[in-house]
């Protein structure tokens, strides 16, 4: 007759396991040990040359950006718990934990979770030194949260509300329900072309380039670092 | 701000370029910051040590005196390096927070010392890490207790010292409250104090037997209370004078009467001295007399008195006010034992005749002398179940017993030192928690003080922008720009909640108001100020708003002035304040409701809404310059449906 194994205990076994534990104090799982091996993971970034070569910072930015990430993440890497906290601090009069998740996403280039120092100037690159196309390429990443080309309007309202959350309760005038959703509307009456009820990324672009305000827009950021 | 935030601007901005697709107003132009040199290192000379740093490090806590342009005061341009003063061992520790955004404290230095060098850098002691914050709290409770201790015993003499035009009342109370502030307050305190203990001997010796009087035979003795009743009875009306005087002075000289009356030791006052009063009118009848005799009792708790003389009595009613709940455990439980084990002697002795254990009650008694072993004897049990049981009850009461009563002792000081320990604790914990909220509502107020002085309006006046808006940091004003992108992105502005809550209470009765005006009139206050998103249909809009002010301006002062009922009365045309209007929402599906945005400290006559012809300049618009809120949004693209506000 075959033994069970230890890996599937009768309900008796686990309830005397789970009474040993209750007396002996040990009932509750320890956690606090499981975190310092995470913690202990570090990433080093490739050598400075690569960087260099990848990404269109110059060797003294590149220096300023990474002395200030390593600072902040002695690991070498942000994972979405840091990242959304970091985000926070700029808005705090509002929520912006989804607009962070969903910007996480979007550094997050090959989606393992975290956020490296070369996906972080990457990013970055593309945003304050790449071209209007490049940008307006990143943008669209952002939006499309599923990541398959197009945008709907679903995920559309998504980033709405999560950038509507970012302003927080009191705001003038104030925030009403539909706000978000008469926003993506109108946004997807100036871009989507055919009406198909999807942007793609043509449309998108084509769109934004037609549109004077945001071509200038664009340019204000050039400085940023 | 929070440690490193500033390192996280540049990213936080730069992801701003998520919102440009979205945003229906143009975004307003980045703060000319002027570019920064690159990073370099900045050394910083404190009393011949050389510190250096990257200029970064420092730029990362703006509100100290090294983030600060005030370190521009201490720089030293024949050697290009910082000079301070300051003790070198100290400055470690400081410059270290920058380093790693958390502040410890040094275990081997005086916390003054400590003190002073974190205020001269601008430091709030909050910023101490957690590692480091108990021990310089306690620390420094131990210093302050120790110069508060050196301060009293200076200070033994003299008390503290009244104001000059003091009431009599007032004297009154300090007297009685400090004794030692004066002399007759002194003797008035010995004084009650004689005649509180007199009173108590004398209630004792009441009872001690005297020898009767010789003339009876054979000679009886009684309580000498009855042999001298008039000496008695004379002690004690003195004592009960004295006392009712202290007490109606007291009342008399107490700030709070209803706070005094209700306190524990007035009531301590009049249960001393009411059976004395009650005694009076009671006339000795045989009825009453035994009632009588019981309120005599009650003058016992004339000892009570003593504890607003003596501290210890007060510390011990507070304790054991605190160890209550473990002191009726410790009464339940044994109850439990007493009625389980009196239960069982019963039945063990019911059959034996003659037996003292004639029933429940009566054997609690038994129990109860046996558990706390003190065995009278005059209850014993006689048969051999009655012994046995007997016995496990005199050995389980030393247990039980014994038992409560360490853990009762143990909890009382821990409990005690728990409270204390929890009070500060919590006291500290709001108030970090209000120096956070502080902080983070500094940056919105920042945000939104700089709105309000106008700081939002063209770049083109730059010199007449108010010297505030000048002076913001380089890191501020990126924020702000930040924040104000947001803004422009969504369309909404950022608000505190005092207006925020303004603002709805009179939206409510503007959907109301303006539906009742008339279908296409549009609700339009004194100066309002249109600013939507959809340029095509205000100028529909506008023309709308010609012809409706009249009716509709008066709706809305109307609303302005009374939060609730509708009636329509005709407004008077009053000075308005910072009320919302209300406002529509801000449909940016162009259908036929308007956005009103309007901040109002001056009215308007009605006919002050232009027509649609002339859209007024930004500039204009923007010299609502003395409304508290401005939502006046001053970037060069502005929407040409501004109604302009000019002021009477």
């Amino acid at each position: 007759m075959n033994r069970c194994p230890r890996r599937c205990p009768s309900p008796l076994g686990l309830a005397a396991r789970s009474f040993y534990q209750l007396v002996t104090g040990s009932l509750s799982p320890d956690s606090v040990e499981d975190e310092f091996e995470l913690s202990t993971v570090c990433h080093r970034p490739e050598g400075l040359e690569q960087l260099q070569e990848q990404t269109k910072f110059t060797r003294k930015e590149l220096q300023v950006l990474y002395r200030g990430f390593k600072n902040e993440c002695p690991s070498g890497i942000v994972n979405e718990e840091n990242f959304k906290q970091i985000y926070s601090q700029f808005f705090p009069q509002g929520d912006s934990s989804t607009y962070a998740t969903f910007l996480f996403n979007a550094f997050d280039t090959n989606h393992d979770g975290s956020v490296s120092f070369e996906d972080f100037v990457a990013g970055l690159s593309v945003i304050l030194r790449g071209t209007i196309d490049d940008r307006l390429n990143w943008a669209f990443n952002l939006y499309d949260l599923n990541k398959d080309g197009c945008i709907t309007k679903e995920e559309m309202l998504d980033i709405m509300k999560s950038i509507y959350d970012m302003m927080g309760k009191y705001t003038y005038p104030a925030l009403r329900e539909e706000a978000p959703r008469e926003h993506v509307e109108s946004f997807f009456q100036k871009m989507d072309r055919n009406k198909d009820g999807v942007v793609t990324i043509e449309e998108f672009i084509e769109s934004c380039q037609k549109d004077e305000n945001i071509m200038r827009s664009m340019r204000l950021f050039d400085n940023v670092i | 701000m929070a440690a490193g935030v500033a390192t996280w601007l540049p990213f936080a901005r730069a992801a701003a370029v998520g919102w440009l697709p979205l945003a229906q107003q143009p975004l307003p132009p980045a703060p000319g910051v002027k570019a920064s040199r690159g990073d370099e290192v900045l050394v910083v000379n404190v009393s011949g040590r050389r510190f250096e740093t990257w200029k970064n490090t420092l730029d990362r806590y703006p509100d100290t005196l090294l983030g600060s342009s005030e370190k521009e005061f201490f720089y030293n341009a024949e050697s290009g390096e910082y000079f301070f003063d300051r003790d070198p061992d100290m400055f470690r520790h400081v410059l270290n927070f920058y380093r790693t955004g958390r502040l410890h404290c040094p275990r081997q230095e005086c916390i003054q010392a400590f003190d002073e060098e974190l205020a001269f850098y601008g430091l709030v002691p909050e910023l101490i890490g957690d590692c480091c914050l108990e021990e310089y709290r306690d620390r420094k409770k131990e210093n302050a207790e120790r110069l508060a201790e050196d301060e009293e015993a200076e200070q033994a003499g003299d008390g503290p010292a009244l104001p000059a035009g003091s009431s009599l009342r007032q004297r009154l109370w300090r007297a009685f409250e400090n004794p030692h502030t004066s002399t007759t307050a002194l003797v008035f305190y010995y004084v009650t104090g004689f005649f509180i203990a007199v009173s108590v001997i004398a209630n004792v010796v009441e009872t001690i037997p005297c020898r009767g009087t010789p003339a009876r035979r054979p000679p009886r003795e009684q309580p000498c209370g009855d042999r001298f009743p008039n000496a008695f009875f004379c002690m004690d009306t003195a004592c009960v004078l004295i006392f009712t005087g202290e007490y109606l002075l007291r009342l008399f000289a107490a700030p709070s009467r209803c706070r005094f009356l209700r306190s524990v030791m007035s009531l301590i006052d009049i249960v001393a001295i009411l059976p004395y009063y009650i005694g009076l009118f009671v006339s000795k009848k045989d009825d009453v007399s035994g009632a009588f005799v019981t309120l005599r009792v009650f003058r016992v708790f004339r000892i009570f008195k003593f504890s607003r003389h003596s501290q210890g009595l007060r510390i011990l009613g507070y304790t054991l006010k605190s160890c209550a709940s473990e002191l009726g455990f410790l009464l339940f439980s044994l109850t439990m034992a007493i009625i389980i084990f009196a239960t069982v002697m019963f039945y063990a002795e019911k059959g034996t005749s003659k037996t003292n254990f004639t029933s429940i009650p009566a054997a609690f008694w038994y129990t109860i002398v046996t558990m706390t072993t003190l065995g009278y004897g005059d209850m014993v049990p006689s048969t051999i179940a009655g012994k046995i049981f007997g016995s496990i009850c005199s050995l389980s009461g030393v247990l039980v017993i014994a038992l409560p009563v360490p853990v009762i002792v143990s909890n009382f000081s821990r409990i005690y030192h728990q409270n204390q320990r929890a009070d500060k604790r919590r006291a500290q914990q709001k108030v970090r928690l209000a120096r956070i909220r502080l902080a983070k509502s500094g940056t919105t107020n920042a945000f939104l003080q700089y709105k309000q002085n106008g700081g939002l309006e063209d770049n083109s006046s730059g010199e007449e922008q108010a010297l505030c808006v000048r002076n913001r940091s380089a890191f501020e004003q990126q924020h702000h720009h930040l924040l104000h992108c947001l803004e422009k992105t969504t369309c909404h502005e950022f608000t505190d909640e005092l207006t925020f809550s303004e603002a709805l209470g009179t939206i409510s009765l503007g959907r109301r108001t303006s539906r009742s005006t008339s279908v296409s009139s549009q609700p339009v206050g004194p100066g309002s100020m249109l600013s939507s998103c959809c340029p095509r249909r205000t100028k529909r809009r506008a023309i709308r708003l010609a012809n409706s002010t009249a009716s509709v301006s008066r709706g809305s002062m109307q609303e302005l002035e009374t939060l609730a009922g509708l009636q329509h009365s005709s407004a008077p045309q009053s000075r308005s304040s910072l009320n919302a209007k209300p406002h529509d929402s801000l449909d940016l599906n162009c259908d036929s409701r308007d956005f009103v945005a309007a901040i109002i400290s001056i009215p308007t006559p009605p006919a002050n809404t232009p027509d649609e012809s002339q859209p007024s300049s930004p500039g204009s618009a923007g010299r609502a310059g003395n409304t508290l809120r401005n939502s006046n949004l001053g970037t060069p693209c502005l929407l040409p449906e501004t109604v302009k506000i000019s002021s009477l």
